[in-house]
């Protein structure tokens, strides 16, 4: 993301708020969806992320501007999961899916739902959004050794549950 | 094999690890490293899953963020109100004791 777009954005400038916006907009939806009972409700938490993006967007200095928003939209979620405890019909395929593999990616998203959310989120961060360790590690707040760990962790019991296993 | 040489072949697998030539070489010669290096590869599939478009329009949001000052406006000036309407009778009360004490100690003091 362009340094001078998030300085625009920074000072309200609502044109550069919507390049990021569209950027980062299916990104949050979609991870939105895993952790939220419908889509109507992820709409509800991508908005209220995004509101809260730009509220506090004075507050990104620098580094890696990915990890800043995945850092508050993660901790929006987790602390959204925590209040409703309400996870998404399993039945319910929220994504797009292509006819090919459909029953693998069912699998692979009941899988991510049946993760620890801190696990699964992690593991969504960096197998599909590509975030390395550095990036894990402020997006979570925790050191890139523990990253590392919870990673192997998550794999262990992404692993597991795709197979059929119960940790 | 230990916690440790797994993990170590987890970061391998993220391009994260210090040593790739090492974890290489364990991989051509130790088959349980292998194997565990294949299970814990099952993980990519996650980059197979697309992405959901969002339904919400950039709009929608910004009347939103205009919205947000008055609404905290409308709560703090609530909050304000319900806390005088609680207060005004205590108020109110405590200043008439004291009106009626100066009365009386007026009264003592002639």
């Amino acid at each position: 993301m362009n340094d001078l777009i998030i300085e625009k954005a920074k000072s309200g400038d609502r044109d550069s708020q919507e390049i990021i916006y569209r950027e980062f907009k299916d990104r949050i939806y979609t991870l939105a969806l895993y952790y939220t009972k419908n889509p109507a409700n992820s709409s509800d938490v991508t908005q209220d992320i995004f509101i809260k993006i730009f509220r506090v967007l004075n507050k990104f200095k620098r580094g890696s501007f990915k990890a800043w928003i995945y850092r508050v939209s993660v901790n929006h979620l987790l602390n959204y999961v925590s209040r409703k405890r309400t996870f998404a019909d399993l039945q319910q395929k929220n994504l797009i899916i292509n006819d090919r593999n459909i029953e693998e990616k069912i699998a692979i998203e009941r899988t991510l739902k049946k993760m620890p959310e801190k696990l699964s989120f992690l593991l969504i961060l960096r197998e599909k959004e590509g975030l390395d360790y550095r990036e894990l590690s402020n997006v979570f707040g925790v050191p890139a050794g523990t990253i590392k760990s919870r990673l192997y962790k998550a794999r262990r019991v992404f692993r597991k549950l795709y197979g059929g296993n119960d940790e | 094999m230990n916690r440790k040489l797994k993990i170590f072949l987890s970061s391998y697998l993220d391009g994260e690890c210090n040593n790739p030539e090492i974890v290489g070489d364990m991989l051509k010669k130790n088959k349980k490293a292998k194997e565990i290096y294949t299970e814990l590869l099952l993980s990519q599939k996650i980059k197979d899953l697309e992405y959901t478009e969002c339904p919400v329009a950039f709009d929608k949001i910004v009347i939103a963020i205009k919205r947000e000052p008055i609404l905290q406006l409308l709560v703090t000036v609530g909050t304000v109100a319900i806390a005088i309407l609680f207060l005004l009778p205590i108020i109110k009360n405590s200043y008439q004791n004291q009106q009626s004490k100066i009365k009386d100690l007026t009264e003592i003091l002639k």
